[in-house]
């Protein structure tokens, strides 16, 4: 959307304008099992605009960049409802910066994350004693989001965040529950050794006998979750991965050595980090 | 249009590809009690590629036109990185190849009724409960989404197919002392504005019942002999059984992919559940899905014992089993995925009174309120209920939940209602499996079911 273009056909129609604009990038890979089951990427953008007249608010939207015409008919429809609006839009121009923004994102490929995602996956197979039918799932995600605020007034506010997050996750047996935990800084970045170990002891112990003992560990079936418990509130999301077979194994950590965490005599030297918890 | 997918198209390399052009226009508007909270009307266009080359099939959904060409960059390589990387190569099940344009026959073109006619209808039908003392706020929406699709792939497919659905909806909340109560209200539908006209009776109704409510007694837990209202019995069909219906949700899952076998006898001999998105009139009506397959009618149970399965092109190619036309995207932010269309329990040989007959003595449990499921397992609330006292309905309860195994309470429908109801659409969404799905359609007739398990708040 030209700004400039939208902003002064605005300001015809109404006391006050703003223009919100917004565009995000992302490439999502998932991995179940050691093996990619799907790539998604998106370019998406969007303008905002919100206009004031007589005390009144009218706003619309519009997910393409070439409509301005049709953007103000719809924010002064909007505005013809009646809705009450503030006295006056935001009128900031500065803000204290924020470090949400690391220029290596641009260095991030499909290819990297895919190498990510099998590195996270092998390592949890070997934490669990291998692959057991599709119990380690791992899913890496790369997203630029800009945004920028405009207003008749002349202030302006923009940002742009980039983020990389990964979210290893192993399923249970015979269950739809999964044990996740995820990762996300502005850059790209191996999911660290300790979310590993983490998943990988708390895996163990749940399947092992120490703690509670899920029936007929070694056996039975497990399913996971989609997105990995990104929006585990909704309670209508289904499972995507999934495990069977898996065999009770004493697990190990990254560099080899025997878990602190020792079957059958229940104890468990390092604490369970917050954060991370076994959903449904 | 068709020639500007087509030409997009031709500069792919690749074994397949299909382009997806959408517009969607968006129109809101909300009450907060007496106040109008918001109106709005947006527009969203956008194109999805999908790609498959080398075993890989990648998808990227771009919404300026300016972007394309990398767009398609990024799908190919994509698809090639996801080629190397995938377990078995991907296949797409053979479809016909089709050119079609299907606009809805609508009984009034909702584009053609002013924004300010319809806050007029929303504020009326909100002022219904609003009259009454005891209810203290309600929050309504009026949801209006115009679709226009265009759709063509590399193997000559050219299909534009529109779709229209209004709906309003919402909660109405009680209150006496310090006891709140809500209940939810909707309607709505695929057949144009015509069905939101003159339809004070719901809103009355409603406002009644959540008034009854606040003189319901806390259903006490425990196991017993219950009716399911349809939309209840409509819920537990579509979350427990049909997402179990779903390729894409049991592929991976050797449990209960090993279960949900062709031949398998999963329900009992009365029971069969069909997904039916064909018919014009019901919520989840189209004539294509977003790959371009002709959707056909589906039975997945016939009297306990599983027939049908709903597919993509390539689960359909990796289950060996024949596409169902049920690979649907939410807008053009998104690729497809596979959903229902209108499930439903098929209809038996009780009337509802007869039904209760039969209970004698147990519960009856309308209109659902929220839940979840895990894998087979499932619970979902309900709005409200009423004790069945010597095959007749007695008082009324609240706080009701049920749970169960959905193996198990298929097995316990022991009887079913000769009324087949299907949900309107209020327009706040059917399905959020991944995307959000507002024609998510879903309904049953009254069944009966033994030994549920009811929990109370």
């Amino acid at each position: 959307m030209m700004t400039d273009q939208l902003m002064q056909l605005a300001r015809r129609v109404a006391d006050e304008v703003e223009i919100y604009e917004e565009r995000t990038s992302t490439t999502t890979i998932r991995f179940s099992n050691g093996h990619a089951d799907d790539i998604q990427s998106s370019m998406l953008g969007g303008t905002a605009l919100r206009l004031l007249k007589s005390g009144k608010v009218g706003f619309s939207y519009a997910r393409n960049g070439r409509e301005p015409e049709r953007l103000i008919e719809g924010a002064v429809a909007s505005l013809a409802a009646g809705v009450e609006g503030p006295g006056s839009f935001a009128s900031t121009s500065q803000v204290p910066p924020l470090a949400t923004w690391d220029p290596s994102i641009d260095a991030v490929t499909t290819e990297m994350l895919a190498d990510e995602c099998r590195r996270a996956s092998e390592g949890l197979a070997r934490r669990i004693g291998g692959f057991g039918g599709g119990t380690v799932g791992c899913v890496l995600q790369s997203r630029v989001h800009e945004v920028r605020v405009t207003t008749g007034t002349g202030s302006g506010l923009s940002a742009r965040e980039s983020a990389v997050m990964g979210i290893p996750s192993l399923a249970f047996p015979g269950t739809a529950a999964a044990l996740y935990r995820q990762e996300s800084a502005p850059r790209f970045q191996p999911i660290s050794d300790e979310t590993l170990d983490f998943l990988g002891e708390t895996y163990a112990r749940a399947t092992t006998g120490c703690g509670a003992q899920w029936p007929g560990a070694g056996s039975l079936h497990a399913d996971g979750d989609d997105h990995a418990g990104l929006a585990s509130d909704r309670g209508n999301e289904r499972p995507i991965h999934r495990a069977e077979r898996v065999a009770p194994h004493r697990p190990h950590r990254a560099d080899g050595r025997p878990s602190e965490f020792h079957c059958g005599r229940r104890s468990v030297e390092r604490r369970v980090p917050r954060g991370a918890f076994v959903r449904r | 249009m068709f020639n500007t997918l087509k030409s997009i198209l031709a500069k792919i390399a690749a074994d397949y590809a299909d382009i997806r052009f959408e517009r969607m226009d968006h129109t809101m508007i909300s009450m907060n009690g007496h106040d109008l909270a918001g109106v709005t009307r947006n527009v969203s266009e956008g194109f999805v590629v999908r790609v498959l080359k080398g075993g890989g099939l990648a998808s990227i959904a771009v919404t300026a036109e300016t972007d394309l060409e990398r767009a398609m960059r990024t799908v190919v390589e994509n698809a090639v990185i996801l080629g190397r990387s995938a377990a078995t190569p991907v296949r797409l099940a053979p479809t016909p190849v089709l050119q079609d344009t299907v606009l809805p026959r609508l009984d009034e073109d909702p584009r053609n009724v002013s924004i300010d006619e319809k806050a007029e209808l929303l504020r009326r039908y909100n002022a219904i409960p609003l009259a009454r003392a005891a209810v203290v706020s309600t929050a309504l929406t009026y949801r209006e989404v115009i679709r226009e699709k265009y759709f063509v792939s590399t193997e000559g497919s050219e299909i534009r197919e529109d779709l229209v659905t209004v709906g309003a909806g919402g909660s109405i909340m009680a209150r006496e002392g310090s006891l709140t109560q809500d209940i939810r209200c909707g309607i709505g539908g695929a057949t144009g504005f015509a069905i939101m006209r003159g339809r004070e009776k719901h809103f009355e109704e409603r406002t009644r019942l959540v008034e009854d409510l606040l003189r319901a007694k806390p259903i006490t837990g425990g196991t017993y002999n219950v009716i399911l209202g349809p939309m209840m019995a409509g819920v537990f069909t579509h979350e427990a059984f049909g997402h179990s219906s779903e390729a894409d949700e049991i592929e991976h899952n050797h449990s209960i992919r090993e279960r949900m076998q062709f031949g398998a006898r999963l329900g009992s001999g009365i029971l069969s559940i069909t997904d039916d998105a064909t018919v014009y009139g019901p919520l989840g009506h189209y004539r294509y899905d977003d790959e371009g397959v002709a959707v056909r009618k589906t039975p997945l149970m016939r009297e306990g014992v599983l027939v049908g399965r709903l597919h993509s092109r390539r689960t359909a190619a990796a289950f060996g089993e024949p596409v169902s036309g049920h690979c649907v995207a939410e807008d053009c932010r998104h690729a497809p995925i596979i959903r229902m269309g209108n499930i439903f329990i098929e209809p038996g040989a009780s009337t509802f009174d007869g039904l209760l007959q039969t209970l004698g003595d147990g519960l009856y449990i309308a209109d659902p309120k929220g839940g979840q499921t895990a894998g087979e397992e499932f619970s979902f609330g309900a709005q409200y209920g009423y004790v069945v006292r010597n095959g007749r309905l007695a008082e009324m309860i609240r706080d009701i939940n049920i749970s169960g195994n959905m193996y198990v309470t298929m097995e316990h429908v022991t009887a079913i209602g000769d009324r087949l109801e299907l949900m309107e659409g209020s327009g706040t969404g059917g399905c959020g499996k991944g995307q959000v799905n507002i024609r998510s359609g879903m309904g049953a007739p009254h069944i009966l079911v033994a030994d549920l398990v009811v929990g109370g708040a």
